[in-house]
Parts: structure tokens; sequence; C-alpha cells
């Protein structure tokens, strides 16, 4: 399939081309090409390069030989994929137990080991189907009736969002555990009965009661900005009740339902906080997931060996990648930038919202007091253990584990610092890159637009362990500087890229890489809505775009910096996956590094310092929902 | 400048300034900056978490090794804990001519012994060092060794602090569920320990995420022999559930999820003091003492700083700082000190260490094994979990119910888990599992197969009653009929051991 001499001629011309064009676009505006190229290349070197490594390592054995054996061991393993599911495990299971003081029911839910690929899209599908089940309901009401209490309402429902699952899953066992405070202080006392959560059932319950709020955000989002003339019409022509839903309300609002749950699955394939608790408790499914794979064999033992990472945890990151960028690419055409100007442009007509009826009322704070109950279960079962000592009930209640952490003789305080430090320097490097990458896309035209907003807007689709592995790889024995030490200061912190000797700066620009979509979506939102007028009347009157930029723009739109980089902030102090892979260094810990290596030594104070990050994350949320107002769709990204 | 302020900012671009101001102070605050002084640092490479280095380093800095060292109370940031948890990293670090690693300190003998193999240790030759050594650690302890010597025959390691193995009951789960207080590792893996296949009565950790318990298994396996160890490891297994790391491991008995779970001693411990039901064991005459080692480092800059700080942890003083942190010290004047007087509990502990009758434990076969032990378990046993659980149900269930007598019990079962490799197979196979990772994940999956469909067949094959002949074949006594299923069990049996 050799290409005929014409072609390439052809070809060529076009190149020489497009680069001419290029050179000139570059001489009639130089500022273009500064906001344009350095995103680019932070992209290129800390997300496009590491990736594609891990991808080259699934393809290549010990010694760098080209091989597709692992693809083949993995792919016709029952360890990875079993259609059948394994033959003892069953979804219901009820059963009589006899112990010496009485017998008991058990009802157990757990699901089949479909093996590690197919749990994970299993898990991740369920928790779609579920989270779509409730969000929906919630927004629709939220944006369809007015009633009492609906402030309040608005914020509980994002309350999910304030506990990672990692951090949930002490909560978990502590309150629905099968000797939890649910099943040994009520159901066994009152009914001898005893229900038992786990694998696939136990992984989707925590999923869905965190991952609603993202659903329930961008239908929120959508419902409201639907034209009321539309449904008035609909209404006009006799369509109502369930018929109006199903015929306009709903297919209207497709946008923010299609993208609020391919999102979900995404970040349920991709969520390794969940299986790490669950498989570390002796769930044999938990273990059997993607990112617990890979995150259990991450430890090649062979030092010889060309590849970093082994080959089957490589492939098993590759499919993973696939899987998530498959989903990214389906809502891409909701998530792109350029498509956020719609819910840019302001409330589609004025409307009342109708009072809900009593009843309504009623059967909505039924439906949601018993979710809310459910989603914060966790939370209270983590504040339980932060607030006491041992695992008994009644608590036994102390501050003993918070004095632990801020006690001078221990050593927890540098972890919450170094957690602030990386989190806001990531916040800087988001705010420098974020500003640039969303000016450039709201007011310049250029080729390969596309690409590049699909190149800023894809880490919400990638994996963090993926990304970690990836940066394992291609900087691990990278070289060390000591600038510092040069110009005669003494300090630890070295300029290196190498993750075993100082893995902070490539912790920085994985977060930064990381949360980059979360912040630059806010920017980007004030860009649109910032009339190109107030600039175009600032550069009539003498300045040049730059002194524009810096004068007229950022001042319009700071509003929502801060508030970006706030959302971005509640999740970056949260970060498990490439925190845990990246940090090897005690010095270079943080809060969720000493969590999940230390301090779980010390389940309380595990759940103190779980405790710590939602106040931390409380606050950075209250902050931005102060500042972003109506427009908190913004904190989903979509 | 001006022309922005006359622009008028607003709040949210004060709170972009004030977030690069809390930035610049946080990093000030978070002390990465030293004082200038101009004494070097001291770099240590550790698994110790966190309270213990934090703990030593305080002590150490407070005390005269730490003065004649040169340093100050203040030099916190003088003594630099490397804490790396992966065995790349350990190597990289110990190797690392940027790093300079002084010392080594902790993450036990395997691990040591490893670094020392790639030749990262720096022999211990300093008379003084030796003498320090020689007064404070003593040769063995409970018929381990306390001191590790290199090819050379140079001393590369010593202990410095000290471990037994053993595991930790829950008294009220116990008594819940009818259970007797164990006491030796063949208890755990007695049939009266299966209450049910959705019940685990015991947490074990899986050996490939945790050194602690891959030693306890290396200690069952040496104690009853390679397939006398592998049933017993199956049938505790079966009894069980795998709860990952050893800190897993161990909270499912504080909760009450299980009622024996496997430990290291001073896990043990720490369980007694977060849950006043829980009880560390040290199981009879089938227990090893290791000792946690502290070497010098190959690419050490720091001479004295590293001389001094080997002789403050080997100090009583310096040792007293383990009995803070729940551990066991190797100097016995450590119980001496003012500190030391109060902990009788840990006194008892150490005396019942002492006089436990530990096996005579192959080190040099325990590394030869490891890798392929720890990978064998993940395929065999972790990864085949549901199905052994049920097949050891079965044979259970069909002893209680007498459909079986003991003695096919006992020969079922001694076939059901019977180990795919023998020993020699193992030490063969360790170093090519080790070094291609194709092989290990073919080797694995062929494993985690045979388990299964062994398990399964067993568990499938409708038998009511039957008996094993002297020939070594199935003999149906009531339902001749089913003669096909048993045929295929053996079958699959037999071809799995040849596998």
């Amino acid at each position: 399939m050799c290409m005929t001499s014409v072609q390439a001629k052809k070809e060529s011309n076009r190149i020489i081309d497009y680069l001419k064009d290029l050179k000139i676009d570059f001489k009639n505006n130089p500022l273009k090409f500064t906001f344009i190229l350095p995103v680019v290349l932070f992209f290129v070197i800390f997300l496009v390069i590491p990736t594609s490594m891990v991808f080259i390592s699934a393809f290549r054995t010990e010694t760098g030989a080209f091989s597709l054996e692992f693809f083949k061991l993995i792919l016709g393993s029952e360890k990875f994929i079993d259609w059948g599911g394994d033959t003892q495990s069953k979804w219901l299971s009820v059963k009589r137990i006899d112990k010496p003081a009485g017998s008991e029911k058990w009802i157990i839910l757990n699901g089949k080991n479909y093996g590690v690929i197919l749990n994970s899209v299993i898990i991740a599908v369920l928790t779609t189907i579920f989270s779509l089940i409730i969000g929906i309901s919630l927004a629709l009401f939220m944006a369809k009736r007015d009633f009492i209490g609906k402030k309040v309402v608005s914020l509980l429902i994002l309350v999910p969002l304030i506990v990672p699952p990692f951090v949930g899953g002490v909560g978990f066992f502590t309150m629905l555990g099968e000797t939890g405070i649910i099943n040994e202080q009520f159901l066994v006392k009152i009914f001898g009965v005893r229900i038992i959560l786990k694998g696939i059932v136990a992984m989707v319950f925590v999923e869905s009661f965190h991952y609603y709020t993202l659903i329930y955000l961008n239908v929120y989002s959508s419902l409201i900005n639907i034209d009321p003339s539309l449904e008035e019409q609909a209404k006009n022509l006799g369509a109502k009740g369930f018929r109006l839903l199903r015929t306009i309300t709903l297919p209207l609002a497709l946008p923010g339902i299609a993208a609020g749950s391919i999102l979900t699955f995404i970040l349920a394939l991709e969520d390794l906080g969940t299986p790490i608790v669950f498989g570390a408790n002796g769930d044999s499914i938990a273990k059997n997931t993607m990112t617990y794979y890979i995150f259990q064999n991450l430890e090649l033992n062979n030092p010889n060996s060309i590849n970093v990472i082994p080959g089957d945890s490589s492939v098993i990151g590759t499919i993973l990648l696939l899987l998530a960028v498959i989903g990214f690419f389906m809502i891409r055409k909701y998530v792109a930038m350029r498509s956020y100007s719609m819910t840019g442009k302001g409330r589609a007509g004025d409307r009342q919202t109708p009072k809900a009826s009593t009843t309504e009322t009623v059967l909505f704070y039924i439906f949601y007091t018993m979710i809310f109950l459910l989603s914060i279960l966790v939370h209270i079962g983590v504040i339980i253990r932060a607030f006491s000592v041992g695992p008994e009930f009644p608590p036994n209640w102390s501050m003993e584990n918070f004095n632990f952490i801020f006690s001078s003789a221990n050593d927890v305080k540098p972890f919450v610092i170094n957690t602030m430090v990386y989190s806001l320097l990531s916040l800087l490097v988001i705010i420098v890159f974020g500003v640039m990458a969303a000016y450039a896309i709201a007011r310049f035209d250029f080729k390969g637009k596309s690409v590049f907003d699909a190149l800023i807007t894809i880490p919400i689709a990638l994996p963090g362990v993926v990304i970690g592995l990836g940066y394992l790889v291609m900087f691990s024995d990278s070289a060390v500087f000591d600038v510092f030490g040069a110009i005669g200061v003494n300090t630890n912190v070295k300029l290196t890229l190498d993750p075993f000797v100082y893995p902070v700066i490539l912790l920085i620009c994985s977060y930064a890489i990381r949360k980059f979509p979360f912040a630059v979506r806010s920017i980007f939102a004030g860009m649109q809505q910032t009339s190109v007028d107030l600039e175009e009347a600032a550069q009539n009157m003498g300045a040049n775009r730059s002194m524009t930029l810096a004068t007229i723009t950022m001042p319009l739109i700071s509003l929502n910096i801060v508030a970006g980089s706030l959302i971005a902030f509640v999740y970056t102090i949260s970060e498990v996956s490439t925190t845990l892979v990246l940090i090897s260094d005690q010095d270079a810990g943080t809060i969720t590094w000493y969590m999940g290596n230390y301090a779980a030594n010390k389940i309380s104070i595990f759940a103190a310092l779980g405790v710590l990050l939602m106040v931390m994350q409380i606050i950075s949320l209250i902050f931005s929902n102060i500042l972003l107002g109506n427009r908190s769709e913004a904190m989903t990204g979509i | 400048m001006s022309s922005i302020l006359k622009t008028g900012l607003g709040k949210a671009m004060i709170a972009i300034v004030v977030i690069i101001v809390v930035i610049i102070a946080a990093i000030i605050i978070g002390g990465n900056f030293d004082d200038g002084s101009d004494v070097p640092e001291l770099v240590i490479i550790t698994r110790h978490d966190t309270t213990i280095t934090s703990a030593f380093r305080l002590a150490f800095l407070k005390s005269s090794y730490g003065k004649a060292a040169g340093y100050s109370p203040e030099d916190i940031n003088k003594i630099d804990f490397k804490q790396v948890t992966t065995l790349q990293g350990w190597l990289t670090g110990l190797g690392s001519d940027s790093l300079k690693v002084d010392l080594a300190w902790g993450g036990g003998p395997t691990l040591f012994n490893q670094m020392g193999d790639a030749g990262l240790l720096k022999p211990i030759t300093d008379v003084e060092l030796l003498d320090i050594a020689n007064a404070s650690v003593p040769k063995e302890i409970a018929g381990a060794e306390m001191y590790h010597y290199d090819k050379q025959n140079k001393l590369d390691w010593v202990a410095n602090a000290i471990s037994s193995f053993g595991f930790t009951i829950n008294n009220d789960y116990l008594k819940e569920y009818g259970l007797a207080k164990p006491n030796t590792w063949e208890d755990l893996a007695s049939p009266d320990y299966f209450v049910g296949t959705d019940i685990n009565t015991i947490s074990m950790g899986n050996p490939t995420e945790t050194t602690s318990n891959t030693r306890i298994y290396q200690i069952i396996l040496q104690k009853y022999g390679w397939e006398k160890g592998w049933e017993i490891l199956s049938r505790m297994a079966a009894n069980g559930g795998i709860y990952g790391g050893s800190v897993e491991t161990r909270s499912a008995v504080i909760d009450k999820r299980v009622g024996v779970a496997m430990t290291i001693d001073f896990y043990g411990v720490f369980a007694q003091l977060e849950c006043s039901t829980c009880e560390y064991i040290i199981p009879e005459n089938g227990s090893i003492v290791n000792g946690d080692p502290i070497a010098f480092g190959i690419k050490s800059g720091n001479e004295l700083g590293a001389k001094e700080f080997f002789k403050f942890v080997n100090s009583a003083e310096g040792q007293a700082v383990w009995l803070s942190q729940d551990r066991l010290p190797v100097n016995l004047q450590s119980f001496n000190t003012t500190s030391g007087k109060q902990r009788t509990d840990l006194k008892q502990l150490y005396d019942d260490t002492i006089a436990n009758q530990g096996i005579n434990f192959d080190e040099s076969l325990s590394t030869a094994t490891e890798f392929t032990m720890q990978n064998y378990f993940d395929a065999a046993i972790v990864d085949a979990h549901p199905e052994l659980k049920a097949a050891w149900g079965k044979a259970v269930n069909d002893l209680k119910s007498e459909t079986i007598d003991e003695a096919t019990f006992n020969s079922t079962v001694s076939n059901l888990f019977k180990p795919q490799l023998t020993k020699d197979e193992a030490i063969a196979n360790n170093g090519k599992l080790i070094a291609d990772a194709l092989t290990l994940s073919s080797q694995k999956n062929t494993w985690t197969s045979t388990a299964k469909s062994t398990y399964t067949a067993y568990t499938s094959a409708n038998i009511y009653n039957y008996e094993k002949s002297n020939e070594n074949t199935i003999r149906l006594i009531e339902h001749p009929q089913q003669l096909y299923e048993v045929n295929y069990f053996v079958t699959v049996c037999e071809l799995s051991r040849n596998d």
C-alpha cells in the first residue's frame, strides 16, 4: 500500500501550505501562539506521552520485544472475562444462621464474579442506572416545583460529593457492615435479621449514593434551560403528566442526562477507592476489578525489566483507558467547550415554577429523606469513628483522635500542609494554563481547535491510576538538579521529575492535569458571558491584546476563576489514585497518602483525617456555591 | 498595574492574591527550608511508619548521641526519613548517588537480604560499632539469628527490634459462634471453624500484599512440611476469608467481623489496645522470632551521623522508644529504663516470645520459595476462594452429617488441597517467575483454573456416600449411577496434578 509519488507530493505540499499558513498566522497574531503552545506542550508532556507509555508497555516483553501475548492471555482468561460468572456466588441469598445464642436470618446481596474486566463494567453500568433513577427524579421535582425548604434541599443534595469513596468505606463498615451499627443495634435486635451487602451490590450501592449528584446537577441544569414555551405549547395541545414528561421534557433534557450518565459511568469505572476499601475487607469480587488489579500488581519484582509496570497491568490500564475514551467521545458533543455557551446564555425566559401540592411535597420529602439518609449514613459512620475510641456502641465519645492529629509529637501536620501546598500550587498551574486555554478557545480561531478542546477536556475521562503508571514509566531515573543547593540554600526541594527522588513536581502536574477540566470550564463560562464588545472598546482606545486581557477580561472573569479554582481544589485535596502511585517518600506524603499507607493502622485516626478532609471540602464547596450561585452545573465540568 | 486597580479588581482578584500568599506561607510553614545550619543531613530509608520515625527522630535529637553528631533538638529537618514501600523504590533509593542514603532501617530480614545481595549495604567493620552491637544485641533470640553476614562473611545487618508471628482473637466473636479458643495453626484448620460459606471466621492477608502474613505462611509451610502446610493454609482460608494487607486483616478482628486474624505481634498489641475483647496469641511451638534490621547504606555521605544514630538505636535509651510504640526491643536493658519499667505488658509479651519454642526456620528456603509461594497462594487460594470455600463446605457438611467418616474426610481433603507443585518445583521456578511477567501471568492463570475446576468438580459431583479404597480409586457405595461424575472428578484432579 505504497503512496504514489503524486500523492506524496500532494501531501507534502499540503503540509508546506499548512506551515506557511501557520507562519503568517503567527506573524499576525503572536499572542495566540503564546496562549496555545504552552498549554499544548504541558498536556503533551504530562498527559499524552505518559499515557502512551503505558499503552506501549502493554505491547512489549521484559526485554522490549513487541508482543501481543499479554493481550491474548488476558482476553482469553476467565480471571478477566467470565461471561457466565462464578458458580458459587449468588445475587441474593437468604439463610438461617444458627448461633449458640439463637438463630438469625441473613439476607445476603452479593453478585457474581464475572472477572476483572466485566466486573468493573457491570459495576459502572449498574451505578449509572441507579444514579440516573435517583438523579432524574430529584432533578425533575426540584426544577419543576416550588416547595418549602427547597433551598436547603438544593444544598443537601450536594452532600454526597463531600466524602471521597475512599473515606466512605470506613463509614460504610461502621454503619452498614455485617457487624455495623444498623445490623447489630437495630435489625438483629428488633427483627432477628442481618442484611449483608457484598461484592457488586455493595460497590454499586456506595457509588450510586455518591454519583447521583452528578446526574442531578447535569439534568437539573438542562431542565431549567428548557424554553418553557415548548412545554406550554405541548400542554395547550393536550399533553400532560407522563406523556408531557416522556415526549417533551425528557427529550429536551437529554444532553444533560447523556452527559451526566456517561460521566458517572467513567468515574465509576475508574474509581479505585471503593474497590480498595471492600477488597481490603475480604470481598473477593472487589479485588477482581480493573483499578484494584492494577493497584495491587503495581510493584514489579523484576528490577531488570525494561517495563516499569508489569505487562498485564499495562494491558488492563490500556483497556480502562479505551473504555473511558470511548465514553468520553460519546459525550464530547455535550462537554466540548463551545457548547457550554448554551448554558451561558441565561435562563430561557421568565417562568413561574408552580407550587407543589401538599401531597406532592409529602411524597417528595418521604422519597428524599430516604435518599438523604442512605447517602449520609456513610458520613455519620465516619464521624462516629472519628469522635470515639474503639468500635463499641454506644460510642466512647472522645477528642483523642483529633488531639493525636494536632499534637506536636505525631507527625500528621506535615501531611495536611503538604496537601494544601500541592493543591494550591497545582491551582496556580491550573489558573495560568486554564485562563490561557479558555481565552484561546473563546477568542481565537485556529486550525485544530477541536483537537485542542478535546486535549484539555479529556482528563475527565482518564483514570488516575493510568496517569500515575505513565509517570512512573516515563519519569523514573530522570535527572536531578539541586537548584536551591546551587544558590546556597539548603532544602530538600529538588528540581527533578523522578518520583522516587522527589515526587512533588510530578504530583503538582498530575493534580493540575487531572482537575484542569473542572476549573477551565468555569473560566470559559466567564469568557462566554463577557461581551467581546468591552474588549474591542479597550482595543479601539489603543490598548493591545495583552493589556486588554489584564485590565478588562481578567477582572471581569475573576469570579469564575476563583469559583472554578475552588471546585478543582475540592477534588484535588482528596485525590487518591495518582497520590498513592507516585509518592514513596514520607516527606512528600499528603493526607490521602497518609490515610492510605499508615493511618489505616488506627481506624479512628483514619476517620479523623477523613473528617478533616470533609471539613476542608465543605468550606470550599460553600465558597464556590456562593460565588457560582445558580451556575453550580459548572462543578461537574459539564 | 495602576490601570488594573482602576478597573476595580473586586474581591475575587483579592482572593487570588490571598491564595498565592497562602501558598508561600504554607511552603514556609511546611518547613522545606532549613535554618541554614551546616550539619549534614542524615538520610534513612525505612519501612517503619511515620509515628515510629517521628518518635525516634525527636528522641535522637534530644540525646547525647544526637549532640555528638552535631545536631540540636531543633534540627528536625536534618533527619530525613525516606519512607519507601516498594522494592523498586528501595533499590533505586539505596543505589542513588544523589540521595546518599546513610542507613536502612526496618522492613524485615528478607528485604535486607535482597538489598545485601544487590550490594547496596555497607558491611559493619568499625570496631566501636561491632562492640556496641555485641553488648546490646544477643546473638540469637528464641533460635533466631539477630546478626546477618554477607558472602564475604562480613556483618551486613543487625536486628534492632523483634517480633513474633501469630494470631489475634476476638473472644466475643468466638463466644457468639461457640468456637473454642485456638492455640495452634491446626486448630484454625479444623472443620469446627467452618460456620458457613458466607461467614468468615478467620481473616488472612494476601501474601502478595503483606510481608508479615507471607512470613506466617512460610512458618506453616516449614513447620508442617510443603504438602501438609498447603493443606492447612487451604483449610484455614476456607474457614475464613482473604482480607488484603495486614492492616485490613487486623481491622476485621477488631470490628468483630471475624474471630481470628493473622497478625505480627505488634499489630496484636495494637488490637488489644483498640478492642478490649481482643487477645494476641503466639501459636504453641508454631512461631519464630524475626529480627527487624538496621544497616548502613553503601552510598552513605554522613558517616558520623549514621554511626551516632546506630549507637542511639542500640542503646537502652533508644531501645526504650520501641516500647512507647508498643513494639518489642532487641535489647533487654530497655525494660530497666524509667519508661521501660512501666510496660509490664510488653515485658510479659517479651518473656512469652522468648519462652515459646520457635520452629527451626530455614531463612534460605524461605527466600528461595517466597515469590512462588506468594503467587501460588494468590492464584489457587485467593482467586479461587468462593470455589475453595464451597468445596470445603461440602466436605465439612458431609462429615458433620456423618455422610462420610473422618478418615474419608481427611483423605478427601488432603487430595483436594494437594499443592499443584512440589517444593523443589517452587524453588526451581522462583527466579523465572520473578524475571518473566508473561510466564508468571500464564502460570497463575493455570493454577487458578486448575484449582477452580478441582474444587468445582468436587462440589458438583453429587456423591452421597463414598469411600476411598486402598487402590486410591473412589468407589461408590449407594449411587452407582453417578460413577461418571466421580470419574470426572478424579480425572480433573489427576490432570491438575500433572499440569
